[in-house]
């Protein structure tokens, strides 16, 4: 059963809305080269894992879901779009879920400006929803998208850093890609007036979802063929990526003296020399125990939420994320 | 009293943004002079004045910075990120400084900007112009209330 089936969330519903954020545009013509990309790019796939965030955030409030949430839910997934468009300018990456990358098609500037067109959408969007107590509509615009790029200039600054301490990597990956997913959870809950406590609560499971998400992310790069990834295997390592297997596996004085020779010049020969070696120590282990303590993190505030009904949601939220890799 | 100003606008952005985004906010005296002569033409308090021109600031600077964004170029990455971090510093500063009603004034013209720019079209637009129709706005606005009172 897909994700959205065993939460019960009509996806179609939020596709229809997503696709809206640019069709319904008066300022885009329908034709034009910005609806078009957009339109390919949110139509090609993605699992729509934020959006769903956001809507299984709306169950926990005191009144239904509406109108609000979907909005929500929807800018969530442009938000993500719009980084990956940039995301992949930065690492050159050609292709994006199969298909040429949107800078490909466009130009790199042009690219850049659709990116922002579609965070500028969102804050239009949103911006109707005034007042002080609506302010947290902008969260996704403003606090996650600041702390996704924070993780991005730390990722930058640290290539090929294999001094990197667990606690920078953590801190880079909660910047880039789990405060995303916790705001999501968190907005939706206050969009049907959920208690802040209970909005804090979402926020700190969705953190927890998020860092283990990175980190099982980390590992696909070692345990999945190319085919399966849409890159090649070890790439975050050719790029410079210092990630949680490679800071296990520095801490082994047998492995630590070859990891260090790979550069951006070193050759295809050298890592995967070196992709073996990490393959074949316990740094891959070490790591994915650390992704299930996340998911430990996880599953215990769901108890303390468990007087709720859409605890559940929560709990099939934290089987999919606990079966990625399967 | 402008110099002033701009030391204060400067030391407040630089002290609200990330350290780890490393950006040094800069505008020339043409361009910080755009949005002073509109800023002369209101009665606004000191502090206003030094969240307006942050705004401002911050809106030209993202901007400007996405326009260097070609091919090759040594600081590419720098360049798309820094200009990201500013929109969403530009929100975050907005929110702290309560200039949402702002904020939803400017999202048409700066979404138009964007639209703009990705078809090519890369004529100068300086925000100053949209702040001005503002605070006009604002002040037509606070005008009927007084009289209606």
């Amino acid at each position: 059963m897909k994700l959205h089936e065993a939460l019960n969330i009509d996806l179609n519903e939020i596709n229809r809305e997503i696709e809206n954020l640019v069709a319904r545009d008066k300022d885009v013509p329908k034709k034009s080269q910005l609806a078009q990309s957009i339109l390919e790019l949110v139509g090609s796939g993605g699992k729509r894992l934020r959006p769903l965030m956001v809507i299984v955030g709306g169950r926990f409030g005191r009144k239904p879901s509406g109108r609000r949430t979907l909005q929500l839910s929807a800018a969530a997934e442009f938000i993500h779009a719009a980084s990956l468009i940039h995301d992949d300018i930065i690492d050159d990456a050609e292709l994006r879920r199969g298909g040429a990358a949107l800078h490909v098609k466009t130009g790199v500037l042009s690219a850049v400006h659709i990116g922002n067109y579609m965070s500028a959408r969102v804050i239009e969007l949103l911006s109707k929803y005034t007042g002080d107590k609506n302010r947290y509509v902008h969260d996704l615009s403003a606090v996650a998208t600041a702390q996704l790029c924070l993780g991005e200039y730390q990722q930058m600054e640290h290539a090929f850093d294999y001094n990197l301490t667990l606690e920078q990597y953590l801190e880079k990956s909660r910047n880039k890609t789990a405060m995303l997913m916790a705001t999501c959870l968190r907005v939706g809950a206050l969009s049907t007036e959920s208690s802040e406590e209970v909005a804090q609560l979402l926020y700190a499971f969705g953190e927890a979802l998020g860092m283990s998400f990175q980190i099982q992310d980390d590992l696909l790069d070692f345990t999945q063929s190319a085919d399966v990834l849409g890159k090649p295997a070890g790439s975050d390592l050719r790029h410079g990526q210092v990630t949680l297997p490679v800071l296990f596996a520095l801490q082994d004085p047998k492995l630590a003296p070859a990891i260090r020779t790979i550069g951006p010049a070193s050759s295809e020969e050298e890592v995967s020399y070196v992709l073996d070696l990490i393959i074949s120590s316990d740094a891959l282990a070490r790591t994915e125990a650390v992704s299930q303590s996340y998911l430990d993190q996880a599953a215990a505030i769901v108890q303390q939420l468990s007087d709720y009904p859409a605890h559940a949601d929560l709990d099939t939220l934290l089987q999919y994320f606990a079966g990625r890799d399967h | 009293m402008n110099r002033q100003l701009i030391e204060d606008t400067f030391r407040l952005l630089q002290t609200e943004m990330s350290p780890i985004a490393g950006i040094q906010l800069y505008l020339s005296p043409a361009e910080c002079e755009q949005l002073l002569a509109v800023l002369e033409r209101h009665d606004l308090e000191y502090d206003r004045k030094v969240h307006l021109l942050g705004i401002y600031t911050i809106l030209t600077v993202a901007a400007q910075r996405h326009m260097e964004c070609v091919p090759h170029h040594p600081e590419l990455t720098r360049n798309i990120l820094d200009g990201d971090y500013l929109y969403s510093f530009y929100l975050q500063f907005a929110v702290k400084c309560r200039e949402l009603d702002l904020v939803a004034y400017l999202a048409p013209s700066i979404k138009k900007l964007q639209i703009r720019r990705s078809n090519g079209d890369f004529t100068e637009q300086n925000p100053a112009a949209g702040i001005e129709e503002f605070l006009l706005q604002e002040r037509s606005q606070r005008s009927r209330t007084s009289k209606a009172i």
